[in-house]
Parts: C-alpha cells; sequence; structure tokens
C-alpha cells in the first residue's frame, strides 16, 4: 500500500505542536483560563526537565499533552453516576490512560525513528516486550502511567488542598522541576 | 458550531492520535504489527463516546470541576 501523504520528523512535531494548542484551547475553554495557564505552563516547566538530549519542541510538549488528553478521557468516563468525586480513582485512571494515550504516539515515533522526551531502565520482564505491544516496551508504558499519575495527582491534590490560588500556582510550578526525581524515586523503589 | 467543535475535541485528538498511528503502521513503515499499540486507545475511544464525554452533556459534565 502507498500513501501520498508521507510523514517525516517535520510532521511530528507539526502533530505534537497541534495537539497541544487544541488541548489549551479545550482547557481555556471548557475548564478555565486560569486551569489552562497553570497546567499547560507547569507542563512546560515539567516537560523541560523530564526531556532526556536535546529539547526540541515535540519533546518539550508531549508529556503535557499526553496527560492533558488522559485526563479529560477520564473526566469523561469517571466524573459522573456513582464515580464522581473519587479523586483516588480518577487519578489512577489518568495515569492508566496515558500509557493508553502514549502508546500509540511512542509506537509510531519509534517505527519511524521521530525524537522522544526520554526511555525507560528496565524494570519489567522482557517477556512482557513483544508485537502486542506495537513494539514498545512495556517499561515504557509503565513510566507513563506513573508520569500521568504524578502530575495529575499533583495537581489535583494542590487544587484540592484549600491554599490561596496565588500560593497554590507558586507550588505548584515550584514542585515542577523536582517531579521527574520523584517519578524516577518510585522507579527506583519498584526495582 | 465551533463549541460544539471545541465539546468534541478530546475524542477528536484522540481519534487523530490513532490515525497517525495507523498511518505510520500502514504506509510509511507497512508493519501492521504497529497497530497492536492503538487497540487500548480505539477500546477508550468507544467507552467515551459511549459515555457521552464527547458530547455537550458530558463536556459540561467535565467542565463541573
Amino acid at each position: 500500500m502507498s500513501s501520498p501523504l508521507h510523514l517525516d520528523p517535520q510532521s511530528w512535531r507539526l502533530a505534537v505542536c497541534l495537539l497541544v494548542f487544541l488541548a489549551a484551547v479545550h482547557a481555556y475553554r471548557k475548564l478555565s483560563p486560569y486551569f489552562a495557564v497553570t497546567w499547560f505552563g507547569s507542563g512546560l516547566v515539567f516537560g523541560w526537565v523530564w526531556a532526556q538530549g536535546p529539547v526540541l519542541p515535540e519533546t518539550l510538549l508531549l508529556p503535557v499533552g499526553v496527560i492533558y488528553l488522559a485526563a479529560a478521557l477520564t473526566k469523561g468516563l469517571v466524573e459522573q453516576g456513582r464515580f464522581a468525586g473519587n479523586h483516588v480513582l480518577h487519578v489512577a485512571l489518568a495515569g492508566l490512560l496515558t500509557a493508553v494515550v502514549a502508546a500509540p504516539l511512542e509506537a509510531a515515533a519509534r517505527a519511524m525513528g521521530w525524537p522522544l522526551p526520554r526511555g525507560a531502565p528496565a524494570l519489567l520482564p522482557s517477556e512482557l516486550d513483544g508485537p502486542w505491544l506495537g513494539d514498545v516496551p512495556a517499561d515504557v508504558l509503565l513510566q507513563w502511567l506513573l508520569l500521568g499519575s504524578a502530575f495529575y495527582g499533583l495537581y489535583k491534590l494542590l487544587d484540592h488542598s484549600g491554599l490561596g490560588v496565588a500560593l497554590r500556582t507558586l507550588l505548584l510550578f515550584a514542585a515542577m522541576p523536582f517531579l521527574p526525581a520523584g517519578v524516577e524515586a518510585v522507579w527506583r523503589a519498584l526495582q | 458550531m465551533l463549541d460544539r467543535l471545541i465539546d468534541r475535541l478530546p475524542a477528536l485528538l484522540l481519534l487523530a492520535v490513532l490515525a497517525l498511528c495507523a498511518h505510520v503502521a500502514l504506509f510509511d513503515r507497512e508493519r501492521p504489527v504497529v497497530l497492536a499499540a492503538a487497540a487500548p486507545g480505539v477500546v477508550v475511544l468507544l467507552l467515551y463516546l459511549r459515555s457521552g464525554g464527547g458530547g455537550r452533556r458530558g463536556a459540561r459534565r467535565g467542565a463541573e470541576r
């Protein structure tokens, strides 16, 4: 099969930038300008620290875009009926959906050699890796799961902490450079 | 019209992500095995649409934080 459209690294960069732009539009319009600014602003800080190797637009923006999309899907799935207000379930499912959303992007980028934020150190048995994950290592998906839960959990924790808006925002941005270290500490504890 | 489109953005973005993966798997690399990574995403998309999350009702619910 052939297609007139060939995707190159520039297309990947454009796709990630568009994903984040449209996600920010959704956050701004459907939640609030404050939410959009704090989520994507802190996500940029996080992406800067998280990315290994050269910081490119796609490696910087991919984590915050993927986690936002996962959080929005989670809201649509569980913020109703008996699951409404269950923050622990919400954070756990957001992590799981982060891995689900990241999987096709990781698979496509790995197949094409496009830049990604970082790989994952070996943790899970290599028997888990294989074609059923689209040639994406299981460790990478577990890392995305932890990443989504940590980012969204921190945001939710501060959101429901009862602190003032200014202090909450300051704490959110100040915590972001340390979040990758937190995820790495959990990873080491699991090993 | 634009508002309804924005309501449906999460579903549309997930669909775009799946389409990107499918394009790479079928046309650019011709390795259908890559499609396996998109299977859970298809299930989530269907569940999301079934729950009404992509419609106006769902978006309003989602906005009530």
